[in-house]
Parts: C-alpha cells; sequence; structure tokens
C-alpha cells in the first residue's frame, strides 16, 4: 500500500472512531469520506470515476410520447434541470458498458435463457458464435454491448460486482453542478461531439470516442452511442414529488397508477442513441422499454457503491488511477 | 510576383486551370510530400461577423455564431497551401505505414490528431531541406476557404444556396445518409483551385481554439496562441448542414482526439535565409 492510501485508512479510521465517540461533534464520516475517496479507480477492468458528494439539478417529471417511445423535455429555456437534488459519494463508469465483458458474462451463463438478449445473430459488437459461444464481431474495436434488456443488464452488473445507476445519479454525472442541456454544455450538437443521428443498424462507436462530448467528470458518450438503462421505474407520479432541497432520493419504484399516457410498466434508458436526433441526447431525455425486451441501441454504464469501493481498496483489487 | 526562392531538386511547376471568374494561381508539386500546394498571394479580408444570428430554444443558431464576433480586418503575407486534404495514401507513405487499399486510398486521412500531426512535422521539419511544412492558421485556412468571396446570407429555405455549395462541398446537402468519406477533389475546386476546403472532412488548423479569439487577434498574421488543450477545425463535414458548412464556421476538437471526420491539409514553407519577422512561426 502506498503512503497516501495508509493516510487515506487512518483518515478513515479516525472518522469512525469519531462517529462512535463524538458522534453528533464530528463532521459526518461521508463529508471525511469526500476528501479521502480516489478520484479514479479501475475495478475488475472498468474505469470509475468518483462523482463527489454535492448538489445538481435532476430533470423533473417529462411525459413520454407514447409512439415514439421518447420523453420529451419540459420548456424550461432557462435550465436544463428542474429539481435541486443532493447525492452522496459515489462512483459512475467512465465508459459504457463493453462488448469484451459482455462476452464474458454470457459465457457465463450457460444453461440460462439468452431471449433477453437481441444480438445472436445481429449483435453489434457480440454476437453467438461457432460451438454455442458468443463472441466479438470486432474483437479490434473497443466497443460497448448492445441489444439488451433491462433485466439483462441488471444481471450483467450484478455478475460484474457493479450495479445500475439511479437517474439521479446518471444525471449528476452527467450535467455536473450547473444547469447544462448536454453533457459538454449547451453548445448545439454536431457530429463532432457525439454519436447520433446515423441511420444504419450498428452505428455503435468505441467507448472512448468522442473526448469533446465528455461530461463534467471526464466521463465518455453520455449522449449518444448506445442508450443507457438506470435502474429506476418510469414513475409519473414520483417525478412530480421531486422537489428542491431532497437528499439521496430512492429509486422511483414500480408505479402503483400508471400514467394514462403510457400504460405499460417500463423502465427506461438516458442518454439516446446513434439514431437519436438532437433532443433525444440531451441530458434529460428518455427512452422507455418494458424490462425484458431487447433492443439492438440498448447498452448499459455501471456504478458502484463507495462502500464496495473501500472493500476494494482494503483487499487491494481497486487500481487507483487518480488520487 | 516576385519569386526568387532557391529550389533543391527537381520541382514541377504548373498552373491550375482557373475556374470562372477565378485568377490563375500557380501551383507546384511537392518533390517530398507528393502534395501540390497552391501559392496564395498576400492580402487582406474581413474576419468576423458584426453581431451572432438568431438563437432560438433547443435548435441550431444560425450563422454567424457568439466565436464569430467581432469583425475584423485580417493580412496575410503569402504562403502555399495544399490543394486537397492530405490523402490516405500520403499519409501512408510520409509516416512510412503500407498502402492504403485502392478504395480508401484518395480518401482524406482521419482519425490523426493534432498530436499526431505535430508528430509528423517535426519529422519532416527535421531533415536539412530548406522546405518546412506547417499547419495552416486559422485566418490562412479561411482566407483560402473564401478565395475572395464573403458567406451568403443565411436563411432557412435556400434552394440556390444549397445548390451552388453542392457544386463544391460533399456536405449534408448534397449526400443523404450515413456517408462516410468521399475521395478529394470529387467536386469542383473554389475559385483559387483548392478542393474540398468545405465538407468532406473537417480540418485541423494551428490555432488554439477559444471563444474570444476574435477580440484578441492582430491585424497582420494573427494566430491564437497555445493554451489549453483545445484546437480549431475548420470547413464542417460531409455531415455538416448549411449553418456550419461555409468558411466562416469555426469548429474545435481536443488535440488528443482522433475523430474518424477530421483530418487536415498542410501549408509549405520556404525558409528565406533573411530575416523572417512577421512570418508565422511552426
Amino acid at each position: 500500500m502506498t503512503d497516501t492510501s495508509h493516510s487515506k485508512s487512518v483518515v478513515r479510521l479516525f472518522a469512525s472512531l469519531c462517529r462512535t465517540l463524538i458522534a453528533s461533534a464530528c463532521i459526518s464520516s461521508t463529508a471525511l469520506g469526500a476528501e479521502s475517496w480516489p478520484r479514479e479507480v479501475t475495478i475488475n477492468e472498468v474505469e470509475f470515476v468518483l462523482i463527489p458528494a454535492g448538489w445538481f439539478y435532476k430533470t423533473g417529471g417529462v411525459a413520454p410520447s407514447a409512439e415514439e417511445n421518447i420523453s420529451r423535455p419540459q420548456p424550461q429555456p432557462e435550465s436544463g434541470g428542474n429539481a435541486r437534488i443532493w447525492l452522496d459519494d459515489y462512483y459512475l463508469a467512465k465508459f459504457e458498458a463493453r462488448a469484451r465483458h459482455f462476452t464474458s458474462f454470457m459465457n457465463s451463463r450457460e444453461g440460462k435463457s439468452t431471449d433477453t438478449y437481441g444480438g445472436h445473430v445481429e449483435g453489434c459488437s457480440v454476437v453467438l458464435g461457432e460451438a454455442g459461444k458468443f463472441v466479438q464481431s470486432h474483437p479490434d474495436q473497443d466497443l460497448p454491448a448492445t441489444h439488451l434488456s433491462w433485466v439483462l443488464a441488471d444481471e450483467f452488473a450484478r455478475w460484474m460486482g457493479f450495479r445500475l445507476p439511479s437517474e439521479a445519479e446518471w444525471e449528476k454525472a452527467a450535467r455536473g453542478s450547473d444547469k447544462r442541456l448536454y453533457p459538454w454544455g449547451d453548445d448545439y450538437p454536431d457530429e463532432t461531439y457525439a454519436g447520433y443521428d446515423q441511420s444504419f443498424a450498428c452505428s455503435v462507436r468505441p467507448v472512448n470516442s468522442y473526448m469533446k462530448g465528455r461530461s463534467p467528470y471526464g466521463i465518455y458518450n453520455m449522449a449518444g452511442n448506445v442508450r443507457e438503462f438506470v435502474a429506476d421505474w418510469y414513475n409519473a407520479e414520483f417525478d412530480a414529488k421531486l422537489k428542491d432541497g431532497m437528499r439521496n432520493p430512492p429509486l422511483a419504484p414500480s408505479p402503483l397508477t400508471l400514467s394514462p399516457s403510457y400504460p405499460k410498466e417500463a423502465k427506461f434508458m438516458k442518454g439516446g442513441r446513434w439514431a437519436s436526433g438532437e433532443n433525444g441526447i440531451l441530458i434529460s431525455a428518455r427512452a422507455h422499454m418494458a424490462p425484458e425486451e431487447p433492443f439492438r441501441c440498448n447498452g448499459a454504464r455501471f456504478a458502484i457503491d463507495t462502500a464496495t469501493v473501500k472493500e476494494h481498496l482494503t483487499r487491494g483489487t481497486a487500481k487507483i488511477v487518480r488520487e | 510576383m516576385k519569386n526568387s526562392s532557391f529550389y533543391f531538386g527537381a520541382l514541377f511547376v504548373a498552373l491550375a486551370l482557373p475556374s470562372s471568374g477565378a485568377v490563375a494561381q500557380k501551383s507546384i508539386v511537392d518533390e517530398i510530400t507528393g502534395i501540390e500546394f497552391i501559392h496564395v498571394g498576400k492580402g487582406c479580408f474581413s474576419m468576423g461577423a458584426d453581431k451572432p444570428g438568431r438563437a432560438g430554444w433547443l435548435q441550431r443558431p444560425d450563422p454567424p455564431t457568439v466565436a464569430e464576433v467581432p469583425r475584423h480586418e485580417v493580412c496575410l503575407d503569402a504562403f502555399a497551401l495544399g490543394k486537397t486534404e492530405v490523402t490516405l495514401a500520403q499519409w501512408n507513405k510520409l509516416m512510412g505505414l503500407e498502402q492504403a487499399e485502392s478504395d480508401m486510398a484518395q480518401r482524406p486521412a482521419v482519425n490523426i490528431s493534432w498530436q499526431d500531426i505535430q508528430g509528423l512535422l517535426q519529422k519532416l521539419n527535421s531533415g536539412q531541406s530548406s522546405i518546412r511544412y506547417r499547419l495552416p492558421t486559422e485566418a490562412e485556412w479561411e482566407y483560402a476557404c473564401r478565395a475572395g468571396t464573403a458567406d451568403r446570407p443565411y436563411k432557412d429555405d435556400d434552394d440556390e444556396g444549397t445548390a451552388r455549395l453542392a457544386r463544391n462541398a460533399w456536405f449534408a446537402g448534397s449526400i443523404k445518409d450515413d456517408v462516410r468519406l468521399q475521395p478529394v477533389a470529387g467536386k469542383e475546386p473554389n475559385a483559387w483551385g483548392f478542393h474540398d476546403m468545405i465538407g468532406n472532412a473537417w480540418e485541423w488548423v494551428h490555432d488554439s481554439y477559444g471563444h474570444n479569439a476574435y477580440a484578441k487577434h492582430k491585424l497582420y498574421n494573427p494566430v491564437a496562441m497555445p493554451s489549453g488543450d483545445k484546437k480549431v477545425i475548420r470547413g464542417g463535414s460531409i455531415r455538416s448542414g448549411r449553418k456550419v458548412a461555409r468558411c466562416g464556421a469555426r469548429g474545435w476538437n481536443v488535440d488528443a482526439e482522433h475523430f474518424e471526420l477530421l483530418g487536415f491539409r498542410l501549408v509549405r514553407e520556404e525558409a528565406r535565409p533573411e530575416s523572417i519577422k512577421g512570418k508565422v512561426k511552426k
């Protein structure tokens, strides 16, 4: 262990002692943690970026258009979000979930149904090869996994030792602390910022494309390329209850009364896809799907709790990329 | 035009065929790179705009953009600029790479970062020759793109403007769908003989990008000095609409980025024994 991580362990030990002995007089362990978490770590070959505790503007309720499956943002000329929400520290993956890891995952599931994957034959990055094994169709390119359903994305994330982010976590990582419309700011998109407005069956790009389109935390392809599942259910009532000042809201649960404008129970994705127009890659945009339904443009991005990162750091299974 | 340069080896001098209303431009096929360079005489032009165009909610703003303000005079020394974007064939030869497949060879070389280009330039400029190569400055690029013309005022439905642009440029109005790049020089050149200044691939130039660069432009040979990792790109791409596919449009990218629709063209300089004060340094 390096000196720095040793001193971080000391800080954490102090924090837990502090909490135990003089709870009310100490600053919260979360605040202490914010100063000691490494900014970037790699765990199980996936690069994670710390999203430090703080406020951000979360998009409020958006009504989906039932025909198109795409949500239109509320008209808010002066802002890109609607409610000022606090989130504690967490980590989000720098890149979309990779085809390379997805291939390993799919080949680990012998005997399980693969109906929740749509890409056996027409996968853009992972297909079913000979001898019944999944293979990368473009092993020379670092492509994201495509053709996912929500249930498969969720299973994949857990198999990797991670999870899907909440919509709040996803948006904070995309928007930073201001009210921007797109991950890079308010500049109107063009083909240099993101992979979008492309109509071929597989216009997918490597996960580290479009440096120009990175979010304030340096996260790639939050706009365009593959759409990214979040953990929440679509729930219009939950959306409507989001208010300024809320801290660490829970995941949106499956709605008891489904919205009349969108009668199907649905999960949703963020960020838009390679075929999206400019409005489809807004931070506020959502794309809805039934949880077991796969589609070619559907991908994922992993999240991980600080508690899990801490375990990995202690065991030595996390590589610190940036302190 | 006064020309007292000293040539090494055999150089081929040809007169570019003038298009209607154009002045014949002297061009040379450079022996070292195989690239044809067209001479641009020294001159002045009006760069930028007085005020930006209309901006609407969730719409691409009308040109000119905020980054093109203010309008200012620019005067440039003579320079020689590549007639086309550097092709994949030329890039591979210069980098000592394998020959490209024939259908890709004449397309612009892309997926090349600004930093990669600096590496190439270091290599090219390290020899005994008095010839030096560099990227054009943003002002030089725009001057050569305009070739004495001004941007047509923008309006949404402009069939005539679209048709005119389509004669010189591969852009969103001249080609449908998700097509990647076209071979260079497939469209008519501009009035000074340059091909694909607009459309096909975006082009790196030398300048660092700043929103406010024009307010700091000097009158003579302006260039934005290095600051940060953003560099200017010009000309739009095959996917650009008319708001971007124009000589005045300013773009940028991260200097380490490799992008499939972003290439470059070069400037060729013959270093003179006397002082080069006023010239842009590489």
